[in-house]
């Protein structure tokens, strides 16, 4: 798909936006619908986390942190300002984004493990900020009254705020989501990126400029959270800390890993399966814990593709199947970069 | 804050330290023989203190046979957490890194599906014992740590510094590929090296634990005071992480002394980034270059 | 003015010098070989080059500048490029990827104008493309762009990381210890290979350990022992030198 002209994809994209929004408004289960909508930020969070984790080959663990100050900034600056919703989430999305710039800028040309121990305490220092001003996040117990987003206008029609609607956002933000790392991947941006993962040194010594790489990757990903934050947050309408701290970080590299490091296809389908199944299979939380960390486990060890490896399993044998010749054979000499 | 509790605090600060030190020593050693940072370790912690609370209270057994079964189960379990997590994923640079948060996901979890998430307390013979040094007074059960601490790290030094194996692990540690041209089995130093992770880390499980509770998710904050500790004391080094670790245990103690007992996590981050901006390489460490 | 000049460079490790006070200077336009037994400090040399390691003490004069002080992307952007001795492939990439890396990072494309295609940044990657395959047929590897880079044979790989340098469009080429590994018919079209390169205009710096071959294809040679020169001259002199034929032959062969 990639191959076909620009202008082709973005209607291939579009007609594709179209028929979702189509079978989203036959979904009647109200339970499901939530999910879904959760499945979207949960899609854009596991993306970019696979940006920094999967292209860049960096392994950094507090995106959920990012997801939190994107979320309280724009709830707190909705509630306390009185700025409308959509200011609120630029606002969010601006915090988000400087927060992961300076992390970034400070511990990421230290090295990876550097990286990881930071991220790691930065989360530790948001969680604690969140929990303890209680004053200005109302802590633990949560802030709740968030406004909601106000009626759009288009064409004379006024549209509120109903599930459904909420879910034609996710899904546009998905779909936004992903136009975007899919541009980086296909430029030299995303090119340089993955050299990076795959031999930092000799990256550098082609000329790359690794640190500005690593920087611009991993202030992009704590951009990105933004938005998706802020959308949490106007679509619950209520805050608590406990949504973004450690474990949440870990379950976004998990769903990351699963779905295949290095394929935003596969983020995004992680991501829904994670969020849907284990919900509607009733699997109580420590449960689903413990079967992520095992499938992190069992993914990593022997079957690094994860999910998007057996999409792209399934794609050859069905090409192959309809008797069209499969352009490169699985293992060995292949086609590198294949996922889409 | 007189005197008295001055002392009484850098005391306390000493006891958190040798803790920390302790934990922070097993993920120091494992990083300095494998570059990798093992996000498990504080479950290792979890389970020994697990361990220790079914051996004393139902079990019924002595505390100092529980102390040393312990030293034991911790050990196995580092042992095995490296042939399933690490042994097959060294080459890819960011495997073990997830493999390893994937083992502390799985293992917190299952603690809490097995043991229930409420907090158990560990007695022991020593908690309500204090002793009477002049006009201070101290907690036995907390004084045990630090000649204990002491004594380990003693010991530790002994074991890499004059004995056959601790060179094996010294030589694998500095260069995997000539270690191993060289005779040296390499496995076999990480295995022993997990041992003595495991077994340093034990002993915080049983000496400390009964202080606290005992409850599934303790080993996180832990874990992230010991990787602060093994960035302090810069990657790799021992002295630099024992340095590191006293002195976070007596800062943390002095903000909890100071009435900011809520913000003590904070600290140990804030101290993180504080060393990041100015000794990044650590109390001690050197400029580690490329290894082409 | 020589195009690299080392002025008594020195790298020390813990108490170890590996590199001790080294001067020696390279001329434009020929092929230089560094030789000496294992340990004797070439591979630090190179890095202390190219910016992997900062030097101790003293200096590193590339057309006269000094570069010391120099990233390792901008001592690559002053023409300085390398492979190393232990394959560095970007190994889950193509063939051509790898090479067209190089092209697109000294690129003037900006990263925005990357991102949004725009015509520029469009062109920059034809450019780059067709300037990656030219080198690899130039190297031996035509047809084999799409292969991924990790699926490629030893020797084939060794010629993707001298292609990769060469995009870089270096005017100094440093190769460390490129016929590792290769059978003589490699070697020999190596050597060809290297040859050539000079020919169009670049000054390549070599390490090797196939004594023979490298002689052959060099003008001038260094040799190391326990990070010293101990040789400094012409190939022909180099094989009758008692300095040199004692660090080979005699009892210590590097520790």
């Amino acid at each position: 798909m990639r191959r076909w002209p620009a202008a082709w994809r973005l209607l291939a994209g579009l007609a594709l936006y179209g028929v979702m929004a189509g079978a989203a408004a036959m979904i009647e289960n109200a339970y499901l619908m939530h999910l879904l909508i959760l499945s979207c930020i949960f899609a854009v969070l596991v993306m970019s986390q696979n940006l920094v984790t999967g292209y860049t080959g960096l392994l950094h663990l507090c995106q959920a942190a990012f997801y939190g100050i994107g979320a309280y900034a724009s709830a707190l600056v909705a509630m306390k300002l009185h700025v409308g919703v959509p200011l609120a989430c630029l606002v969010g999305t601006g915090a988000a984004a400087a927060s992961g710039l300076v992390v970034g800028l400070l511990s990421i040309r230290f090295g990876g493990h550097y990286l990881a121990i930071v991220t790691l305490g930065f989360g530790v220092i948001v969680n604690q900020i969140l929990n303890n001003w209680v004053g200005l996040t109302r802590g633990p117990m949560g802030l709740s009254g968030i406004p909601a987003p106000p009626e759009i206008r288009l064409v004379g029609l006024a549209i509120t705020w109903t599930p459904y609607t909420y879910l034609l956002g996710g899904l546009l933000l998905v779909f936004l989501t992903y136009l975007v790392l899919a541009r980086i991947r296909d430029s030299k941006v995303g090119l340089m990126m993955e050299a990076i993962r795959e031999n930092e040194l000799a990256a550098a010594c082609v000329g790359i400029r690794t640190v500005r790489v690593k920087v611009v990757a991993f202030t992009l990903a704590a951009l990105l959270a933004g938005p998706a934050g802020a959308m949490y947050a106007h679509y619950s309408l209520m805050l608590v800390p406990e949504l973004f701290g450690f474990l949440d970080s870990a379950n976004l590299i998990a769903m990351a890993v699963l779905g295949g490091l290095g394929s935003f296809a596969g983020s995004i389908a992680s991501a829904v399966f994670f969020t849907v199944v284990p919900e509607m299979l009733r699997v109580a939380g420590e449960w689903r814990l413990v079967i992520y960390g095992g499938l992190l486990l069992l993914v990593v060890l022997f079957f690094p593709k994860g999910l998007a490896g057996l999409g792209t399993l399934v794609w050859e044998r069905i090409a192959g199947a309809c008797g069209r010749r499969s352009s490169q054979p699985l293992m060995g000499e292949g086609e590198a970069r294949g996922a889409p | 804050m007189d005197a008295s509790q001055f002392v009484v605090q850098v005391f306390n600060g000493l006891v958190i330290g040798s803790t920390y030190v302790l934990v922070a020593l097993g993920v120091t050693l494992i990083y300095g023989i494998l570059r990798i940072i093992n996000f498990a370790h504080g479950e290792i912690f979890m389970l020994g203190a697990y361990l220790a609370y079914f051996l004393v209270v139902r079990g019924h057994l002595n505390y100092w046979v529980t102390a040393g079964l312990v030293m034991m189960g911790c050990a196995i379990l580092a042992v095995v957490l490296e042939r399933v997590a690490f042994r097959r994923v060294r080459g890819f640079e960011l495997g073990p890194l997830i493999t390893s948060i994937g083992a502390s996901i799985f293992l917190q979890n299952l603690a809490l599906i097995l043991f229930g998430g409420d907090p158990r307390s560990l007695p022991t013979p020593y908690l309500e014992r204090i002793v009477h040094l002049g006009p201070f007074v101290f907690s036995i059960q907390r004084a045990l740590i630090i000649p204990s601490a002491l004594v380990l790290i003693l010991g530790l030094y002994l074991l890499i510094e004059r004995t056959t194996m601790g060179r094996m692990i010294r030589a694998v540690s500095q260069d995997w590929e000539v270690a191993s041209l060289m005779g040296v089995n390499p496995i076999a130093a990480v295995v022993v090296t997990f041992v003595i992770a495991g077994a340093l880390v034990a002993v915080p499980s049983v000496l400390v634990a009964p202080l606290f509770y005992v409850f599934p998710l303790m080993g996180v904050t832990t874990t992230l005071k010991a990787y602060t500790i093994v960035v302090m004391g810069g990657f790799g080094n021992t002295t630099g992480t024992i340095m590191a670790g006293l002195i976070l245990g007596v800062a943390e103690s002095m903000v909890a002394g100071l009435g900011a007992s809520l913000w003590v996590d904070a600290v140990s981050f804030l101290v993180l980034i504080a060393f990041l901006l100015v000794r990044p390489y650590g109390l001690i460490g050197e400029r580690r270059e490329e290894n082409a | 003015m020589a195009l690299l000049e080392l002025v008594d460079l020195t790298k020390r490790f813990g108490g170890i010098e590996a590199v001790s006070s080294v001067s020696f200077a390279v001329q434009q336009g020929t092929i230089t070989t560094v030789l000496g037994p294992n340990g004797a400090g070439k591979t630090t040399l190179f890095h202390t080059i190219t910016g992997v390691l900062r030097p101790n003490a003293g200096d590193v004069r590339f057309n006269g500048d000094s570069i010391t002080h120099l990233s390792i992307p901008d001592i690559v952007r002053r023409g300085i490029g390398r492979t190393f001795q232990k394959l560095r492939l970007f190994k889950n990439l193509s063939a051509e990827q790898n090479v067209v890396l190089s092209g697109l990072s000294l690129g003037r494309v900006s990263w925005t104008s990357a991102f949004l295609g725009t015509r520029a940044a469009r062109r920059e990657e034809r450019e780059s493309a067709g300037r990656a395959r030219e080198l690899l047929e130039l190297t031996g590897l035509a047809g084999k762009g799409a292969v991924r880079a990790g699926g490629l044979g030893h020797g084939q790989q060794r010629l993707l990381e001298i292609a990769r340098a060469l995009a870089l469009r270096p005017r100094l080429l440093l190769l460390d210890e490129p016929m590792a590994g290769l059978n003589p018919e490699e070697s020999e079209r190596l050597a060809a290979l290297i040859l050539r390169i000079r020919d169009m205009g670049i000054t390549v710096l070599l390490i090797e350990h196939h004594v023979d071959a490298a002689l052959d294809i060099s003008d001038h040679v260094a040799v190391l022992e326990f990070g010293k020169k101990i040789f400094d001259g012409p190939p022909a002199e180099c094989q009758v030198d008692p300095r040199v034929i004692a660090a080979y032959l005699g009892g210590k062969v590097g520790p």
